[in-house]
């Protein structure tokens, strides 16, 4: 506070906030409009207003976070608050937003929270290891099958034989759909990985049909192309009942917080430096004695997994599956967001999903062109801005703060020679 | 017997369809080191094209989300011309469209001479979204029948039974394959396209100017999958997802036969083709699409360079 209060009048909130900086101390300013902005941002839209203007405050305030983080340096004790509130104003958000909400809100939401976390997968084997999969509908699928096929005890006839499966537990069905799909991973990964760039994209794309042609054909295990009803009423974990939406919602998101958090401690640890360091410079790396294939292995393999979990959760969000849903259209999907959020980043998949689900019921004004428009924005954001939505933000942000700071130093020249002259 | 050699004629002809798809997918490669994810989709579109000019929707409109003149009807119907005559006048639409128009504003600013491909994989994925959700929302998600140059007949010569649009898939293709080749072995500007794929900076210092020469290929690019389009359409009827299978099995059949090599798309269109029909008919209908991809698969892994390629010094 004293830092602001002393410095010379006239002068924006930006500069104070550097000046700030510069002195080690919070700037109370920006942490207050930060806390309103994201106060507003979460409490706005409770209940059910048909009053218009809402949204365009709501809109206001995201803008106002936005405009917080662009502000401060990341790096200094007002950049961490201010970034943390955000972060928990966001989760905050997602955890208020649905009460009041009607089934079909719920589903989208729950479809933000399944994807994300597809997603994020997606997001761990492109952006930090460096290796385009396009297979993540085909573990998605694998996964969901899996988990539907655990429910019930139901009767499976595959070739000329034909068994009955143990009726497993959800949180049990859904581990076990995330490590099948781990298996397939390795089992594909294996080999493949060698090849690099389009090539792994070419394999992992016919590994995705060959998935789909699988889930399509065989009759006796998935039902075929009719899919397969799988209602929702019989699940229950730790005597909550998962039936109501809002319940099952809430269950998504807990998985979607624990992707994040699963993906930001593999960033941080010694796996995350190797996987960085893999795809800057994988010549470079492996003459570090970064083992190359059992990393990116790895990396595919947790991708795939967090695709397999997502799966088990998607068949009960929507409480049904059919192969359809599992098509490589479906995997375009999730590489085209987890690249327009932005690679290498936390929350671009979280960014970039949200084109897929919730947005393209909002926004009205594309209509039926609403996926045409999504797809020229990927194509424009690769000429203008490859970096996607996140890593973009990240650069205005280097960029502004380099320009405030290059202010404040001319502004301490001056007044250092004000102090000069004045005395 | 008769039955295998009919079956494997219709794998041949669909082999054919195939060929060009790859041949095309493989010259861009070759020359510009491009990959094109929306090939399926280039192929997609001309045929839509070449309906509405040829007849189904003889009425050129402007769409509703152009603003102010958005819904009208503009020029009212245009004449029946038949499909040869709207694939003479499609060709030149997709070779400004899908070879200048692509080339200048998608290839040229994201692939940098010695950078990473992945940026411009991204877009093209992102090129075929556009180019399929386009056709589903103007053109309707219902496949269109699409007539057949060559007639619906059928020859039955002794107990073989022989559609006449076969043989003339596959002549046409073969024919168009060959001339292509012939073109890059004996003219001069084929020679000049071939040095500047093999070796650009020496093509350059020899005075070829490899600019227009890429800009060639994306020209012959797009009057083969216009081709394609003509001969592929009626099988599989005019639909908007119809590039995703189509565009795969082209990858496929480039990467099996080898993506430097002119003969070797051509001969893994064949290829893909035949082993289509014969695992249809033979293993299981339900699995026709799945013995060319675990081929792809299993080609990728062992032999990168394609089953008829010849090593090359790019890292893959």
């Amino acid at each position: 506070m004293s830092t602001v209060t002393s410095a010379p009048a006239g002068l924006g909130d930006g500069q104070d906030t550097v000046t700030a900086v510069e002195r080690g101390a919070v700037s109370w300013r920006l942490v207050v409009a930060a806390v309103v902005a994201t106060a507003l941002v979460v409490t706005l839209p409770v209940g059910r207003s048909q009053f218009a203007g809402i949204m365009w405050l709501w809109a206001l305030a995201l803008v106002g976070i936005v405009g917080c983080n662009l502000l401060v340096p990341l790096s200094s004790w007002t950049g961490i608050v201010v970034k943390w509130m955000t972060l928990a104003g966001c989760l905050a958000f997602l955890v208020v937003f649905p009460i009041g909400r009607s089934d079909s809100t719920l589903l989208d939401l729950g479809l933000f929270a399944v994807f994300g976390i597809v997603c994020i997968g997606t997001n761990l084997v492109h952006g930090f290891a460096g290796k385009v999969s396009l297979a993540q509908a085909g573990f998605l699928g694998i996964g969901a099958y899996v988990s539907v096929l655990l429910d019930d005890g139901r009767e499976v006839a595959i070739g000329g034989m034909s068994t009955t499966l143990p009726n497993v537990p959800f949180l049990l069905a859904i581990a076990i759909a995330g490590l099948t799909s781990m298996v397939f991973s390795v089992l594909i990964g294996f080999p493949a990985l060698r090849v690099q760039g389009p090539w792994l994209a070419f394999v992992t794309l016919a590994f995705n049909l060959l998935v789909f042609l699988v889930l399509n054909n065989e009759e006796g295990l998935t039902g075929g192309s009719r899919g397969i009803r799988i209602p929702r009423d019989d699940v229950d974990v730790f005597g909550i009942d998962l039936f109501p939406s809002r319940n099952y919602y809430y269950f998504c998101l807990v998985f979607l917080v624990a992707a994040v958090a699963v993906v930001w401690w593999i960033v941080r640890s010694p796996w995350g430096r190797a996987f960085k360091a893999l795809r800057d410079n994988p010549a470079r790396a492996a003459s570090l004695g970064v083992d190359i294939r059992t990393y990116t292995l790895l990396a595919f393999s947790i991708g795939a997994g967090l695709a397999g979990v997502a799966g088990a959760l998607y068949a009960r969000l929507i409480e049904f599956v059919d192969p359809r849903g599992f098509y490589i259209g479906q995997s375009f999907d999730f590489f085209l967001a987890t690249v327009v959020g932005g690679l290498g980043t936390l929350v671009g998949p979280l960014i970039g999903v949200s084109f897929i689900t919730v947005l393209t019921d909002r926004l009205r004004v594309a209509g039926d062109y609403y996926r045409v428009w999504f797809g020229l924005f990927v194509v424009v954001m690769m000429l203008v801005a490859p970096k996607g939505v996140a890593g973009s933000f990240n650069l205005l942000r280097a960029r502004i703060q380099k320009r405030l700071h290059k202010r404040l130093q001319s502004r301490l020249r001056q007044r250092r020679r004000g102090t000069r002259e004045t005395p | 017997m008769s039955t295998f050699v009919q079956i494997s004629f219709s794998g041949l002809a669909t082999g054919a369809i195939f060929a060009l798809a790859a041949v095309g997918f493989a010259l861009l490669w070759q020359t510009a080191g491009a990959i094109n994810f929306a090939h399926g989709e280039f192929i997609a579109l001309p045929a839509v094209i070449m309906l509405i000019l040829g007849e189904q929707r003889p009425t050129v409109g402007v769409p509703e989300w152009v603003p102010l003149v958005g819904g009208t009807e503009v020029g009212g119907p245009l004449p029946e011309i038949g499909i040869v005559a709207a694939f003479v006048v499609t060709i030149p639409i997709a070779v400004l469209l899908l070879g200048y128009v692509f080339k200048v504003s998608l290839v040229d600013r994201l692939l940098t001479p010695g950078g990473d491909d992945i940026p411009l994989v991204i877009a093209t994925i992102g090129l075929g979204l556009v180019i399929r959700e386009y056709l589903r929302v103007e053109f309707g998600a219902t496949p269109q029948q699409f007539p057949s140059v060559f007639g619906t007949e059928v020859w039955r010569p002794g107990r073989i039974a022989i559609s006449v649009d076969d043989v003339g898939i596959l002549v046409v293709s073969v024919a168009v394959i060959l001339a292509l080749q012939l073109y890059l072995r004996r003219t001069y500007t084929g020679w000049q396209m071939e040095a500047a794929a093999q070796s650009p900076n020496t093509a350059r210092v020899l005075g070829i100017p490899v600019g227009r020469m890429i800009l060639y290929t994306f020209g012959i690019n797009a009057v083969l999958v216009t081709v394609a389009a003509l001969l592929v359409t009626p099988t599989t009827n005019a639909r908007w997802d119809g590039g995703i299978s189509l565009g795969l099995f082209a990858f496929t059949a480039a990467i099996i036969g080898g993506f430097n090599q002119v003969r070797g798309a051509l001969f893994g269109g064949f290829l893909v083709g035949l082993l289509q029909n014969w695992s249809g008919y033979y293993l299981s209908s339900a699995y026709r699409d799945a013995l060319p991809l675990l081929l792809m698969i299993l080609v990728i892994l062992w032999r990168p360079q394609g089953l008829f390629g010849i090593a090359e010094e790019r890292t893959i």
